[in-house]
């Protein structure tokens, strides 16, 4: 709270013109010796003159001080310093206090969309610390309390008797009652036409200004409301410089002729010059600019023509750092066609990004050229393994045929003259010629199946699985075994190669099979949603110690003496690849006699399989067995 | 005077010649079998060139078994020039081998061959081929009539 205490000389100065005022029938005294000297007549004429221009001298007397307390009032408020406004504000206040004879005064300032008190005066024989305490803890929206009903209005408005007053109830009509406060005359300021703020008189009585005060209060209000806009003005000034040294690019302002003129934070910790070093200098100079193709004078070019300019520059920095920065400039024009214009310049430091990216492209390069290399090698592993296989073929086969041959002409032309012994020898190696035949044949397919391109059809699983069982006949020949297949989902898969997978599963299952009367083959698919349509091929077969279930899929693995099951220990191992190739899992469960179940996917599992027919059958891949 | 050739077979294992001899003398007693052990000799024998000379003017074998992986010339070059030859093109070329690569095969029907057959592993089977081949080859099959021969 602030009294007024008269004690600085300038605002003191408008007071005393007050007193002034006051003392003004002194000057008079003169006029009253003819009086008495002189006739009535002369007498009365002379006291009405005097009336009539005491009256005038009076008016003029205030109209000078409205003046006088104007002039020092916008004045001193012109030179002000608008960040001081809370501190002129109840000087202010007392000065028209004193003016218009109001017992104290408010300073209503509006801040968005309320009105807030920012400053109060009130005279020592009056005191109002209730009634400000109240004012200055209450916010007031347009319309709102007295000084609302001002804003709204936007135009001076006096009150008297609000106590009473209808129409007149307002949140600190209590407070000015108890106060003793009757009358209120408030006042807005302007800005333009907008309403910066309110002047808020009260008394105990109703002073309604007369047109000069009136007119004074308009220039003081018009003066104040300035202020408050100049203050304003430069706050949001200060708050974007501010912004400005917040941000992490480095700007700077520049004209040429002329170098830098504004330089922010970031510049001075990105260059390592501070503002003082960088101010006046030209940016080129200073930083060693390095201009992408084209030069400065493509960047002048550009920037002459639209404006802005994007670009990459090299830097360097005060230490001697070379820098890539992302550069974007914008150029203002003068206001006058030869007047120089001023570039804004914001540079973001993409050094050790752009270091990044080129150490990305290397390794990407690089990791292209080992992928290059081992696609190479890889071909060449292909070449080798083809030319292997070819050589397995020609080469193996070739002996083999001739054992094989020899072996049965002289089996036939020795018929009964070879003893029994000796037939029987003739015998085993004419069996492990066939095994041998047999091996060289499969591990031909399983060398083939690796150049052999994927050709993805759908596929009649169904009706291939059928089919495959009826290619096993000579297998089955002389047994009972019975095949059991659930609807199977139709498949996109390479048929060829699917139906050498089916082949050496289904013989698989009539091979273990054989110690069943009847042999039992289950063919069923397990759906679940999200998840790969999972085929499964299961037997009543002697089945397999669980334990080398890793085993199963390895090439000539056996899991039984070769005297029991014929095989060479690589047609699983083919299926295996099989659905690899195709970007599917295989695995197998089972126990021993009690039969085997082998599980397959013919796709990864990302994909949904996008069949609608389910499938039926009762052994789910509830736990994942084996995944070879 | 040289009589002509039922069946040229084209074969350097000297087992496989002897097997494939055993196999058709069996089914075909009275089979005139000639045997070259190289791709150049084979080429020789069906040009009447060098070693060969005498058999000009003798009409060219029935058929030509030949096997692709050969000394000297190899089969497929083989194959290239009797379907590259007037005098030779129509006689049947039944490529005997012991690969069943698809392109192999490929190959050898772009070149003209006739037949393409995987020499099975057991005698049986091939015993089997030797009588498939002459009773289709040598009984069934027309082939070119002498004097036709010019293109």
């Amino acid at each position: 709270m602030m009294r007024g205490t008269g004690a600085e000389y300038l605002w003191g100065a408008g007071l005393g013109l007050k007193a002034w005022v006051g003392a003004l029938p002194w000057w008079d005294w003169p006029l009253l010796v003819p009086l008495v000297g002189g006739g009535a007549w002369i007498a009365f004429r002379a006291w009405r003159r005097h009336v009539v221009r005491s009256r005038r001298l009076r008016i003029l007397a205030r109209e000078r001080m409205y003046r006088e307390v104007f002039e020092f009032s916008a004045l001193a408020m012109a030179e002000e310093n608008p960040q001081n406004l809370a501190e002129i504000a109840p000087r202010l206040l007392q000065a028209l206090c004193g003016v218009g004879g109001w017992e104290g005064g408010a300073f209503w300032e509006v801040y968005g969309e309320r009105l807030i008190c920012v400053a109060w005066w009130q005279s020592a024989s009056c005191p109002t610390d209730a009634l400000e305490a109240f004012s200055r803890t209450h916010q007031f929206a347009k319309g709102e309390d007295f000084a609302g009903r001002v804003w709204e209005l936007n135009a001076p408005l006096w009150l008297s008797e609000f106590a009473g007053a209808e129409g007149w109830e307002f949140p600190r009509a209590t407070a000015f009652a108890e106060a003793g406060m009757r009358a209120a005359f408030g006042f807005p300021m302007r800005s333009g036409n907008r309403v910066v703020g309110v002047l808020e008189f009260f008394g105990k009585e109703l002073r309604v200004p007369d047109a000069p005060m009136e007119a004074l209060f308009w220039a003081t209000s018009r003066q104040v409301a300035q202020l408050i806009e100049r203050r304003r003005v430069e706050t949001q000034m200060r708050c974007q410089a501010e912004l400005l040294d917040l941000s992490y690019a480095a700007m700077m302002v520049w004209q040429d002729p002329g170098g830098i003129s504004f330089w922010n934070r970031a510049a001075e910790t990105l260059y390592g010059y501070t503002r003082g070093e960088a101010l006046g200098h030209s940016p080129e100079d200073l930083l060693a600019t390095r201009y992408p193709a084209g030069g400065r004078e493509a960047v002048q070019a550009v920037l002459g023509k639209s404006g802005v300019w994007e670009g990459l520059l090299e830097h360097r920095t005060k230490s001697g750092l070379q820098l890539t920065v992302e550069s974007r400039m914008v150029f203002f024009r003068g206001a006058v066609e030869t007047a120089i214009g001023a570039v804004m310049e914001s540079n973001l430091d993409v050094t050790e990004q752009r270091r990044a990216q080129a150490e990305v492209l290397a390794l990407n390069l690089a990791l292209e050229q080992r992928v290059t290399e081992r696609t190479a090698d890889l071909e060449a592993a292909n070449r080798e393994l083809e030319a292997f296989s070819y050589s397995v073929s020609h080469d193996l086969r070739g002996p083999l045929r001739a054992i094989t041959g020899f072996a049965s002409i002289l089996e036939e032309e020795t018929k009964g003259r070879l003893g029994p012994e000796g037939a029987r020898l003739l015998g085993v190696i004419l069996q492990n010629a066939h095994r041998m035949g047999r091996l060289v044949n499969d591990l031909l397919d399983f060398a083939r199946l690796s150049r052999q391109p994927l050709d993805r059809r759908p596929v009649d699983m169904e009706h291939l699985v059928r089919e495959c069982f009826e290619d096993l006949a000579p297998e089955r020949a002389g047994r009972r075994v019975e095949l059991v297949v659930a609807t199977l989902p139709e498949c996109t898969a390479d048929v060829s190669l699917l139906r050498q997978a089916l082949l050496n599963l289904l013989s698989n299952a009539v091979k273990f099979t054989r110690v069943r009367d009847p042999g039992r083959v289950e063919v069923g698919a397990t759906i679940q949603q999200g998840s790969p349509v999972v085929y499964w091929v299961k037997d009543n077969g002697t089945g397999f110690d669980p334990k080398y279930a890793g085993k199963l899929f390895g090439v000539f693995q056996r899991l039984h003496p070769g005297d029991d099951y014929e095989g060479t220990g690589v047609g699983l191992t083919i299926v295996q690849r099989i659905i690899h190739r195709h970007g599917g899992r295989i695995w197998g469960e089972g126990v021993v006699d009690s039969g085997a179940t082998f599980f397959f996917t013919l796709e990864g599992n990302g994909h949904g399989h996008g069949h609608g027919r389910g499938g039926v059958g009762q052994p789910g891949p509830a736990t994942e067995g084996v995944r070879p | 005077m040289i009589e002509r050739a039922d069946i040229l077979l084209v074969e350097d294992n000297p087992a496989d010649i002897e097997l494939a001899r055993h196999a058709f003398v069996r089914c075909r007693a009275a089979c005139h079998f000639e045997v070259v052990q190289d791709g150049e000799e084979a080429l020789d024998f069906l040009f009447c060139r060098g070693a060969y000379a005498k058999r000009a003017g003798v009409e060219p074998p029935r058929c030509v078994l030949l096997d692709l992986k050969l000394p000297k010339i190899d089969g497929l070059e083989v194959l290239r020039q009797i379907k590259g030859a007037p005098l030779l093109r129509r006689v049947p070329v039944i490529v005997l081998s012991s690969s069943s690569q698809a392109s192999d095969i490929a190959r050898c029907y772009d070149l003209g061959a006739n037949s393409y057959l995987v020499k099975p592993l057991e005698f049986g089977e091939f015993t089997q081929l030797a009588s498939d081949v002459s009773r289709y080859w040598l009984e069934l099959n027309q082939d070119a009539q002498q004097g036709m021969l010019s293109p």
